[in-house]
């Protein structure tokens, strides 16, 4: 079996939640009998500089695909790895796992479909793979050959933070259009720690402004209901 | 071979500590061992251990390496370190990472009853220990194994020593090695990277430590823990005042400086704060350093309310103590002190004092020159009751705003006899 490098990139920062580190430490031994030699990096800049600086760091070490991981990721290290292998057998330029936004009431998936005009949440799924607009990066399999497309054409800015949109959007967007398709894999759920005030506070206020506060007390109050049951 | 690694873990980890072990981990695996890494989140870290413990000799491997989730190293260091201690054959064995409160020794320790004594410096090359802490230990499983079942499964405990105090769960542990018969070692080349957490336990052995200094001054003085606490956190601005208030920008004659320090009990508390503040890091590398050489004569050359002579007694039992002053507050603190701990230390005040010619193996002579107007004429007196090569211990702390007292900044102790061997250490060449 032939044995392909596969670039763990990660940003970091000064502490990591246990649950991610467990299972990130069981990760190398199920790639490695899956045929993969993983091989990790870490960046603890800011994190659209981070992603830009992991992708010019690894590769450096020219590998055959990579592996971007966030450190609030709650995973199976074998999901992860069945994950990787199966994306790759299929042949896919960029992959996805399924997992939450953080926000709190409405917890959505990370994948959005294009809709006209407008970015859509992906609020169901099939059971089998499907292709997305845009993806979060929580835990996303790019080939080299994406990569480095990329890379080239947008000069190493990758992951840019525009201010409009997040830096994988970004990514995401570019992908698109460089003739590269985003294929989620609803097999691998993956869980995502971690909740700020900066979430809650941006949606409630989002909301506020769209519907006025009583329907948000409102929607909140349902949400939580639900959350109870 | 399989290789367990044991961590106890709470929610957070440090990354550092992550990116080493995802290196150990590669360079057991580059060695064709069978390896498994084993975590529990028991908040109670020897319950936590002990099911680790369970866990790694239920799984039959043949060493398992304890690493705890705040202390980071490189593969490097680990992989050298792990390829000499199976080459050696040793039970046990611990790298060397700082303790994580002031003065930051290492956290290896002699064997010494129920108390711990660490060691500020310490060889090259492996050496035994007595305890140490659990933040990177390799040992074989079958020491584990035994253990486990001599102590009814749980081999680590807390338990309360007679002073009141806790041991902690890797001290149990520790003992249990001793007491069975298995030597621990320290391997000092595997020096961790990263130890950077302050738990609240560390706090609290910090504050009993000032405490029991505060304790005593307020004893001696008839004034309450507030009011010497109240003290003590200005007094070394209130040095610095009366400095200002005596001298003002002027630049006093040396007759006049030592009639400043003569009668200067605002001392009696910034000593304490700073003895008792676990902040003189050199003071305990200097203690070690005096220890190494197994003296029979020492001096504290300024000793002030007396702590490093102290520390000298039971550093180096049997060796005659000697401590030097010109502060007849701080002097009469410290021989009351003497008589409360029924410490031997002779304390000599001024003129009481007969300067002995090749006397002393080692002088002390911490944080004293930089207040001097002459500083060399008292080297070259300090030379003088050296013994041929003995040491002179020495920090001197530079001029700088807020300390008016630190008339002479740089001393040239070279220029009058000495060698200079490392950072503060200084030799009498005779």
């Amino acid at each position: 079996m032939m044995t392909l490098k596969l670039a763990i990139c990660i940003p970091i920062r000064e502490r990591m939640l246990s649950r991610f580190a467990i299972g990130l430490l069981g990760l190398p031994a199920h790639l490695r009998t899956r045929g993969f030699e993983p091989v990790f990096y870490f960046d603890n800049t800011p994190f659209y500089e981070s992603r830009n600086n992991l992708a010019k760091t690894a590769r450096a070490s020219t590998p055959d695909y990579y592996l971007w991981l966030d450190d609030d990721m709650q995973f199976v290290p074998a999901e992860v790895a069945d994950f990787v292998k199966q994306a790759i057998e299929d042949k896919r330029d960029i992959a996805t796992g399924i997992y939450f936004k953080r926000r709190f009431p409405d917890y959505g998936a990370t994948i959005f479909k294009q809709e006209g005009n407008s970015m859509n949440e992906v609020l169901s799924w099939p059971d089998e793979v499907f292709e997305v607009d845009r993806c979060g990066f929580g835990c996303v399999v790019v080939s080299a050959k994406a990569m480095d497309t990329m890379y080239d054409k947008l000069s190493g800015n990758l992951f840019n933070f525009t201010g409009i949109m997040g830096e994988d959007f970004y990514f995401c967007l570019r992908a698109k259009q460089y003739g590269f398709s985003i294929w989620a894999y609803p097999s691998l759920k993956l869980g995502h720690d971690g909740i700020t005030f900066w979430h809650f506070e941006k949606y409630r206020n989002d909301r506020i402004a769209e519907m006025g506060l009583e329907l948000v007390k409102d929607a909140m109050l349902t949400a939580q209901k639900k959350v109870d049951k | 071979m399989k290789v367990a690694i044991a961590i106890p873990v709470l929610k957070l980890m440090h990354t550092r500590m992550v990116i080493s072990l995802l290196g150990v981990q590669k360079a057991l695996k580059e060695r064709n061992h069978d390896v498994r890494v084993f975590f529990n989140a028991t908040a109670q870290h020897d319950a936590s251990r002990n099911q680790l413990s369970k866990e790694v000799t239920d799984w039959e491997s043949d060493y398992v390496f304890w690493i705890d989730a705040d202390v980071a190293f490189s593969q490097e260091k680990f992989e050298h370190f792990f390829d000499t201690v199976i080459k050696d054959d040793v039970d046990f064995a611990s790298g060397i990472y700082p303790i994580r409160y002031p003065p930051f020794a290492p956290a290896v320790f002699l064997h010494d009853g129920e108390g711990r004594t660490e060691f500020v410096t310490y060889p090259d090359k492996p050496f035994e220990i007595g305890r140490c802490g659990f933040g990177m230990v390799l040992m074989k499983t079958g020491l584990l194994r035994t253990l486990y079942y001599l102590y009814d499964h749980m081999p680590f405990q807390f338990v309360k020593k007679s002073n009141g105090g806790m041991e902690g769960e890797d001290f149990f542990f520790c003992r249990a090695v001793n007491e069975n018969g298995y030597k621990m070692w320290c391997y000092p080349d595997f020096l961790a990277d990263y130890h950077d957490e302050v738990t609240p336990w560390h706090m609290r052995k910090y504050q009993e430590d000032r405490l029991k200094m505060v304790a005593d001054l307020s004893e001696f003085t008839g004034q309450s823990i507030a009011q010497i606490y109240a003290t003590c956190s200005i007094a070394s601005d209130l040095v610095a005042g009366k400095w200002k208030a005596t001298f003002g920008d002027t630049t006093p004659t040396e007759e006049q400086v030592d009639a400043f320090y003569k009668n200067c009990p605002e001392y009696l508390y910034d000593l304490t704060w700073f003895w008792g503040g676990g902040t003189c890091r050199t003071k305990n590398a200097a203690i070690e350093q005096a220890k190494w050489k197994e003296p029979k004569a020492v001096l504290d050359f300024g000793c002030g309310i007396g702590d490093l002579c102290f520390a000298m007694e039971k550093a180096c039992p049997g060796a005659t103590v000697h401590g030097y002053d010109i502060n007849a507050a701080t002097s009469d603190y410290m021989k009351w002190r003497i008589a409360k701990h029924d410490y031997k230390t002779q304390v000599f005040v001024g003129g009481e004092f007969h300067w002995p010619e090749n006397f002393y193996d080692v002088i002390f002579c911490m944080d004293v020159l930089e207040h001097m107007k002459n500083p060399l004429d008292y080297v070259r007196k300090i030379h003088k009751m050296l013994k041929p090569g003995g040491t002179l211990l020495a920090e001197v702390s530079p001029m700088k705003a807020g300390q008016p007292m630190h008339i002479s900044g740089n001393v040239d102790i070279c220029s009058c006899g000495f060698r200079r061997k490392n950072e503060n250490e200084y030799e009498a060449m005779k």
